[in-house]
This record gives structure tokens, sequence and C-alpha cells, in this order.
């Protein structure tokens, strides 16, 4: 996964100086046969539909059974892939999770900032494996102002679109604040999770 | 006392969250009036992501209205009640209310939320969702129906996202504390 055309140092400016909170989109993250794997592997693991105050999509189970996907996992979390988040990043995470998404026509995140105390979130991530044809579905990113650890107003700052083989990361903070836009046509393939403390 | 509201009382004490939904009491024929007053009276846009995105009116008052449903209210709850604040919704595509924004703004203490929904159409959207953490207790979105829910301290508030299907259409609530 990691490969010559990741120049750390560059990765780490880049993520540090994104607003409104550190981000970083990663394009082409691995080869085309892989890519297929991922996507044929996502089709045959069972999904569900969740829905709740702020989200209404189709989810894997919290641990994801198919080995392509379990393989993946582990290349997420293999120490070189923990090694380069933290150069990223500068938080040293130890581990990482993984569910996968289909987000079809009315799916959607409603904004709220992945930050749980316990939980350990340090850096989240969304890699998107199928989005053709999809209308919607990008990941906002919100401004937010602080008082101490309470968020007391946000704008809208910055759209990523949804794009095969585009990983996107960011910063898990209480001011993380972020959605995925409605889906309004299409479908909205990912993988996503938490590196881990 | 009818068969039919002795029924009312009973549905409304059913159960641990006390609610009960009225379907058809408002008249399509009022609630078009209503809604072409509102609209005409104008709503303010409300958005904070963390919180909620709707239109909303805390300005306008409907003193007959607000009588009637105290009467109705103190019926089935059995006690008397005042009335206490009451706002006015209008909800469209992109639109949700979330537990945090209520949190910041329900009326103190146990109390009897009411909702009339003035809407033009059944949108399968936008539903009330009542929930103290674990379990969940649904209104459906019904023109022209009246929902009663005894919130104590323990109950929070949500309103689903309102997604494309709706298009162009518009959802109209009523929200009245009853103290």
């Amino acid at each position: 996964m990691i490969d010559a055309r990741w120049n750390l140092g560059e990765l780490a400016a880049s993520y540090r100086a994104a607003k409104p909170f550190p981000h970083l989109v990663i394009d082409d993250l691995v080869a085309p046969d892989t890519l297929g794997a991922l996507c044929q592997a996502v089709a045959e693991e069972p999904h569900w539909p969740n829905r709740g105050e702020i989200y209404n999509f189709m989810g894997s189970a919290e641990t994801v059974a198919h080995p392509v996907l379990r393989d993946f996992q582990a290349q997420l979390a293999a120490p070189a892939m923990l090694q380069a988040i933290c150069a990223i990043t500068g938080r040293p995470a130890t581990r990482c999770d993984l569910r996968s998404y289909v987000y079809l026509a009315g799916s959607y995140l409603l904004p709220h900032t992945d930050s749980r105390a316990s939980f350990g979130r340090l850096v989240a991530y969304a890699y998107y494996l199928h989005t053709a044809g999809c209308e919607g579905g990008e990941l906002e990113l919100f401004d937010c102002t602080m008082e101490g650890d309470e968020l007391v107003s946000a704008k809208p700052r910055a759209r990523i679109p949804p794009r095969d083989n585009r990983m996107v990361m960011f910063e898990v903070t209480n001011g993380s604040l972020h959605q995925v836009c409605e889906v309004l046509a299409g479908a909205r393939v990912s993988l996503a999770g938490w590196f881990l403390a | 006392m009818s068969a039919g509201a002795l029924a009312i009382r009973a549905r409304f004490r059913e159960g641990r969250c006390h609610h009960v939904v009225m379907p058809e009491l408002v008249a399509e024929d009022r609630a078009a009036l209503m809604r072409a007053h509102l609209d005409e009276v104008g709503f303010a846009s409300f958005y904070e992501p963390d919180r909620g995105r709707y239109e909303i009116n805390h300005e306008l008052t409907a003193p007959e209205l607000f009588e009637e449903l105290r009467e109705l209210v103190e019926h089935i709850v059995e006690r008397p009640v005042r009335v206490g604040p009451a706002h006015w919704l209008r909800l469209r595509h992109r639109d949700y209310a979330l537990i945090k924004g209520d949190a910041k703004t329900r009326a103190p203490g146990l109390h009897v939320e009411v909702t009339l929904d003035f809407s033009p159409r059944a949108t399968e959207q936008a539903e009330i969702v009542y929930t103290d953490g674990a379990e969940a207790w649904m209104v459906p979105q019904q023109p022209g129906s009246v929902a009663v829910v005894e919130r104590d301290t323990w109950l929070y508030r949500y309103e689903r996202y309102i997604d494309h299907r709706v298009a162009g259409g518009s959802i109209y609530r009523l929200r009245l504390a009853l103290l």
C-alpha cells in the first residue's frame, strides 16, 4: 500500500496545513487489481440497514468477515503503515478498525466529530471503492468555533468528493465536525474506520 | 366521557413513554389557512450543523388554537396544564433536528409536548423520535395529526433528516409546551 510515491514529509506538511482541520486526500491508493478484489469482497460481505439519529446507510458488521477485507485491514494496521500514519499525522496509532459501507440514494451521515474519549480514535479514514454514477456523498468538513472543549458554532468549509481508489484521513478532536452529504443518486461504496491509540 | 376518549387516555398511559398520536384532528382546509398565514408571516432560518437545520418562527401566537390544544390535553393527561412556549417549524429537503439542539431548547422539567402537523401531504419522512438513549418511540409525519407526549427529564427528541424524495415539499409543525 505504501510505495515510493509517498513522500511522508510532504504528506505531513499537506495534512497539517489543511483547513478547517488537519486532513489529507490520497488518490490511487492501491493497484487496480487490488481495488477490483476489494470491490468484489464488499459485494460478498453482508450489509444491513443502519438507521439512527444522525445516519442512514447500509453497513457491514463491526468486524468484517471477508478474507480480502480482513487482509486489507491487516495491511492498514501493519507496522510500516502505522509508522507512516504517525509520520503524517503525529498521532501514534497502534491499530485500526474497519467496516464497509454502502450508501444508496437517500443515505447520509449528519454532522458529528467522531470524538469519544474512551474509544481512542486518533485519525479517521474513509477509502472509496466504488463511486461511479454517485451524485452527492461528499465528505464535508466544518470550521468550528470552540469554547474550551465545547463546540459553539460551525460553518461548512471544505467538501471532498468521493472518487474510486481515494483515501481521506483526518484528525479526530472535539472540533473535527464533519458529515457525509446525502447521496442523491447512484451508490457510494467505502471502507472506513479509525486509527486507534 | 366517550369510549373513544377513554381509549385515547389508555393509549397515552401505555408504556414507559406516555404518548399518543391522534390522526385527522385538523381538517385540510384549516391546515391550508395555517400554512398560508405562516408563509406570509415568515420563518427564520436555523442552521447549526451539530444541532439542526430548519426554519422556525418563535413569535407568532394563536391563543384560540393553543387553548383548544390545552383543553384537549387536559382530558388526556388528567391534570391541569397551562400554555407554555410555542414555535412553528417548516422543514424541507436536507432539514433535521438533533438531540443536542433539543437539550439546549427544551422546556424545563416534566411537561407535555404537543406537535400539530399541518403539512399538505404525508412524506414518510421527518419522523419525530423520542428516546431515553436505549428505547425509542416514534411519531410519524401525518398531516392533520396531533401528537401528545409527556416529556420527563430523561426523554429527548430528534427529527429525522429529510432526503431528496420530498422534492420541493414542505412539512409544517406547531410545537407547544404545556406546563
